[in-house]
């Protein structure tokens, strides 16, 4: 296992870590104890102002996904296990345990890496997790990204009108977005957004686990009885916050209730 | 080789609710839109013109599509079988088999087979990757459409090739035990085998391994740009010349007796174009192309420039505008046969006309006339003029 530090910029260091093979770009921002932060669907592309804030008090190591970015995205890499597994390759390169984050399609490989029984994790914050399924064989638990109209997963995404102007986005930004896209596609096919082991297995989980949800979150079925399902398939159940102005987008929405929980988890690590 | 004339009807389903109250001809419109006793007069109607087409000495074409009236022909191999015992020389291309969006390919060449062999050796297999408004319908991952699509056609030849015993295939996308197609395929070692695209990499792969290439209604400087590179790779490869035979385009085609009646037909050959529209979350699905091509379409999205329809540019052309850009082949026998010279040339040459020669709600009679005269005028013509 090796790394290179390829940059540094006002946004912190960034350097490619060669996990078993694995090119993974990491981003580093901050300094004290460490936070692992898992992105969603659309990358680090409009994670910023939350990673910035979880800066302030910590040293955050925003890991990004085989498929996003710019690193080669190696043939074998295929599924959400894959994800988790180089998820897992990076934790166990980390000094001492660590606060995990992960966002949406991010918070569903945590949840993944997590049955699997993750090193040098001390507690880790799901926000707004997929990967499981609740319903019957002819409901969907998310929506359909590849069907619904363009007016109704933006609602499903945002209470209101998203921070990032996505019209005003840079030709940069909108190939980060369509590689973006890509990626989450290839693993979020079929099944849809979940792995049907997945929920079963939430139980072998050793750590504190908190679920951090939009009470408008229309991009799963019905946000408050999804998350508490969610919550108790970790025993003891996950802690659950349920934030009131936001959708499915917690983290651009409302990153403050996220940054408030991982300080406490810190705090708690530190006492 | 013989220039060849390929009949072909999308097997429509006409009858529609007036356009405001549906939002996509594709994927949602619901099915109760299909009236079954409607539909199987229509089937009837499609399936007498492929004999009218077969008895006039048409080769003749058909291909699928899912969930859509455009297109009710929904399990093209089962229309294959049907004209491989109701049609008696045509030459029968299926265009194709979407063998991306099948779980077995094994079958596929199983239905091939049979047809094949029904039909004593006429049929021509087609591959198609499929439009991206049939992701849904298929639920097949579109990150891995192309993956799938070359290695069920690689299992698929394998499978009409080895013929002296089972094979095992463990690939990334299928596995099969046993395989041991029977039926043989007739024809020896296997069909022809075609592939339309609109893909520049896709017309390498073609090119690499021989199968025929048909371009659809791209007009003739669309058709020339994918001819020259089907032709270049060809050269560079090293590998055996063109013919004109490996060669296809297909573009709406009526023939009538007068002027008057030929522009009527086309006005109807025009519903094609004009009833095909699909919601733009079904046009542009992550995956289906790569994402330095996606991301402009992303961003004009973002703007507000949705794409409407998959065929925008000329959804509102005029006979005459289609005509001049070689998608529509419109007139009298001495107008059409003009019409296919002057595109023949300008694409430099080709072997098969796959011609769209029904549409929308025109009727049989109005059809077959169409047929009779292309058959017994433009096509004798063009064999002559075309056939080296």
């Amino acid at each position: 296992m090796w790394r290179d530090t390829v940059r540094t910029s006002n946004d912190g260091v960034v350097s490619i870590h060669s996990l078993r093979g694995v090119p993974v770009e990491v981003h580093e921002r901050g300094s004290g104890a460490i936070v692992v932060f898992v992105h969603g669907e659309d990358g680090l592309l409009f994670s910023g102002p939350l990673i910035a804030g979880i800066a302030h008090g910590a040293s955050v190591r925003s890991i990004v996904l085989p498929g996003w970015g710019h690193e080669p995205w190696p043939a074998h890499i295929t599924g959400v296990d894959d994800l988790a597994i180089v998820l897992l390759d990076y934790l166990v390169s980390l000094p001492g345990p660590v606060v995990l984050v992960g966002v949406s399609l991010g918070a569903w490989v945590v949840a993944e890496a997590l049955v699997r029984g993750a090193a040098n994790v001390r507690a880790a914050v799901l926000v707004a997790p997929v990967g499981i399924k609740v319903r019957g064989r002819t409901d969907r638990d998310y929506l359909d990204l590849y069907a619904a109209p363009a007016g109704e997963i933006a609602r499903a995404m945002h209470a209101s009108t998203p921070v990032v102007d996505r019209t005003m986005l840079a030709a940069v930004e909108f190939d980060e977005l369509a590689r973006a896209q890509h990626a989450t596609t290839r693993y979020v096919w079929k099944p849809y957004f979940h792995d049907p082991k997945l929920r079963r297995r939430l139980d072998r989980v050793l750590v504190p686990v908190s679920i951090i949800y939009g009470a408008t979150d229309r991009f799963v079925y019905d946000a408050d009885e999804f998350y508490t399902a969610y919550a108790n398939a970790f025993v003891p159940p996950a802690r659950v916050v349920r934030v009131a102005d936001a959708a499915h987008r917690v983290d651009e929405e409302c990153p403050r209730a996220i940054i408030d929980e991982i300080q406490r988890l810190v705090a708690e690590g530190l006492a | 080789m013989t220039f060849r004339s390929w009949f072909f009807t999308e097997m429509p389903y006409p009858d529609l609710p007036p356009d405001g109250e549906f939002e996509s001809m594709r994927v949602t419109l619901p099915s109760r839109v299909f009236d079954p006793v409607r539909g199987a007069e229509l089937y009837e109607r499609y399936f007498d013109l492929y004999r009218t087409a077969d008895a006039a000495g048409l080769d003749v074409m058909v291909n699928e599509h899912h969930a859509t009236a455009t297109c009710v022909d929904a399990c093209a191999p089962l229309a294959l079988a049907i004209l491989a015992r109701e049609t008696k020389h045509a030459r029968l291309l299926i265009l194709g088999n979407p063998v991306s969006n099948r779980e077995e390919p094994i079958r596929v060449a199983e239905e091939m087979a049979m047809c094949d062999v029904i039909s004593r050796g006429r049929v021509e297999v087609g591959f198609v990757r499929g439009v991206p408004q049939e992701i849904s319908p298929s639920n097949v991952n579109p990150v891995l459409m192309k993956e799938r699509f070359w290695e069920a056609v690689d299992l698929i030849v394998q499978s009409w090739t080895s013929i002296d015993g089972p094979f095992n295939w463990e690939g990334d996308h299928f596995h099969a035990r046993q395989v041991n197609v029977w039926p043989r395929v007739y024809q020896q070692p296997h069909p022809p085998m075609w592939i339309p695209t609109q893909s520049a990499s896709t017309v390498v792969e073609a090119a690499d391994r021989g199968f025929n290439l048909a371009v659809i209604l791209n007009g003739h400087d669309g058709a020339r740009r994918m001819f020259e590179a089907y032709r270049q790779r060809r050269l560079e490869q090293g590998l055996a010349p063109v013919m004109e035979h490996q060669l296809a385009y297909l573009g709406l085609v009526f023939v009538g007796e007068d002027d008057a009646q030929a522009q009527a037909g086309a006005r109807q050959l025009q519903w094609y174009l004009q009833n095909n529209k699909v919601a733009p979350q079904f046009l542009n699905p992550p995956g289906y192309q790569p994402p330095a091509l996606r991301a402009p379409i992303l961003a004009a999205e973002a703007r507000g420039t949705a794409l409407g329809s998959p065929i925008a540019d000329i959804l509102n052309a005029t006979i005459d505008e289609l005509v001049d850009r070689g998608m529509m082949f419109v007139g009298t026998p001495d107008a059409v046969i003009e019409q296919i010279t002057r595109f023949h040339e300008r694409v430099g040459g080709f072997g098969n006309l796959l011609m769209m020669m029904h549409g929308g709600h025109m009727d049989h009679d109005t059809t077959a006339r169409s047929i009779d005269l292309y058959a017994r005028e433009v096509q004798p013509a063009l064999r002559a003029a075309f056939t080296g």
